[in-house]
């Protein structure tokens, strides 16, 4: 089976972790990647859908997968993008993130969440450990290292979003990936999250402006 | 047919994306030349990185490496196949080490380096940095020129291509 690859890797200022370069060099071994683009711009949801759309145009060249890679996430383990690929045909979903532990201190906290009647819960490493590929109805994934088959048609009926709102008096603001998630399972998207290859968060701190009070 | 081990040194390990791009479309499928590896460094201390990537060159030796090319973080090759173009630019021209500079030259002379691993001077040099008395000395003496001028001093020669290269402005070191 042909499957290309459209890569985006959204950032900041034209600046990456220069361990990509190397995550790119080793991602596949058959030469699935049809596409490299690294748009730089400060309005994350609108690069986004910049992305969205010209993955779906790069269909007509033969583009089956997205796959969206954030500039400071590193992909160590070889030939990740063919093993993601055999992975999301293996387990027949639409949408494979893989496990990256988020930027706090003293957390095992990961990219991965569920959708609760009380708010979304972050998983943790517990959950899903090392060598699991997890597939849920009410998983929520970030879109720092997310492949998305689209092929099928309900990629025409979604964008990327952030919503902003009020409840209990209380601001809100439902980042950009975990909507995503929620109105593409309404379009009957299966989601899976896999804990099989090893990625990196750079720093793996919080980016903070004044020293932590003790 | 050449064997060429790149050198990308970094501060903080950022680099620019169009860098990926770039050496993807370094050489062109069936070329008898090959990529041997890329090897990224990431320190403050930046002339030690610049000896660092150049000992590891010379000891790729070993392993059949012909050429070593250096590259800065925030500089981008542009045409298609370009280190195809300076390899055979360097045999034609019989450089021992070919620098490669934009339109209008304004590319540092380290940024994108091309330096043949046979050439007699190799190991006789390292590279080293002027003693920075002020501002104006270290933008007029960085450690390109003296790492230029003792090639010469050894023999060897140098030169420019004219391939089209992207410089971002964005990161890099501030004195220049």
């Amino acid at each position: 089976m042909s499957e290309k690859v459209f890569i985006a890797i959204p950032n900041y200022k034209e600046a990456i972790h220069s361990g990509i370069l190397s995550s790119m060099l080793h991602a596949s071994q058959r030469g699935a990647i049809h596409t490299l683009h690294a748009p730089s711009t400060a309005i994350w949801v609108s690069q986004l859908n910049k992305i969205w759309v010209k993955a779906l145009e790069s269909r007509k060249a033969g583009v089956t997968h997205l796959f969206i890679l954030h500039s400071d996430v590193v992909v160590v383990s070889p030939n990740w993008l063919d093993f993601l690929l055999d992975e999301m045909r293996e387990i027949k979903v639409d949408l494979l993130s893989s496990v990256c532990r988020i930027k706090e201190e003293d957390s095992d906290a990961i990219s991965v969440a569920v959708e609760t009647s009380s708010g979304d819960k972050r998983l943790t490493l517990r959950d899903i450990p090392f060598g699991i590929t997890l597939i849920r109805d009410d998983l929520l994934v970030n879109n720092g290292c997310l492949l998305i088959d689209i092929r099928g048609k309900w990629v025409e009926d979604i964008y990327w979003e952030m919503k902003n709102g009020i409840i209990n008096n209380k601001v809100y603001c439902e980042s950009e990936d975990w909507l995503f998630c929620k109105k593409a399972r309404k379009l009957g998207v299966k989601i899976a999250a896999t804990n099989k290859i090893k990625v990196e968060h750079w720093g793996l701190v919080p980016f903070r402006s004044y020293p932590k009070e003790t | 047919m050449s064997l060429v081990a790149i050198g990308i040194p970094t501060y903080n390990h950022v680099l620019n994306p169009q860098i990926i791009s770039s050496i993807f479309n370094a050489i062109e499928r069936g070329s008898q030349n090959t990529i041997h590896s890329v090897h990224i460094t990431s320190t403050s201390a930046w002339v030690m990185q610049l000896n660092e990537h150049l000992i590891r060159a010379k000891e790729l030796r070993k392993e059949g490496v012909t050429h070593f090319l250096y590259l800065h973080a925030d500089c981008a090759p542009q045409t298609i196949y370009w280190l195809d173009t300076i390899l055979s630019e360097m045999e034609a021209l019989k450089k021992d080490a070919l620098s490669v500079s934009d339109e209008i030259g304004a590319m540092p002379l380290s940024a994108c380096l091309l330096i043949n691993l046979s050439s007699s001077w190799v190991d006789e040099i390292d590279w080293e940095t002027q003693e920075y008395i002020t501002s104006e000395c270290a933008v007029a003496h960085p450690e390109d020129f003296v790492f230029l001028d003792k090639i010469k001093i050894l023999k060897g020669s140098w030169g420019l291509s004219n391939i089209e290269v992207k410089i971002f402005n964005n990161i890099g070191r501030s004195n220049r």
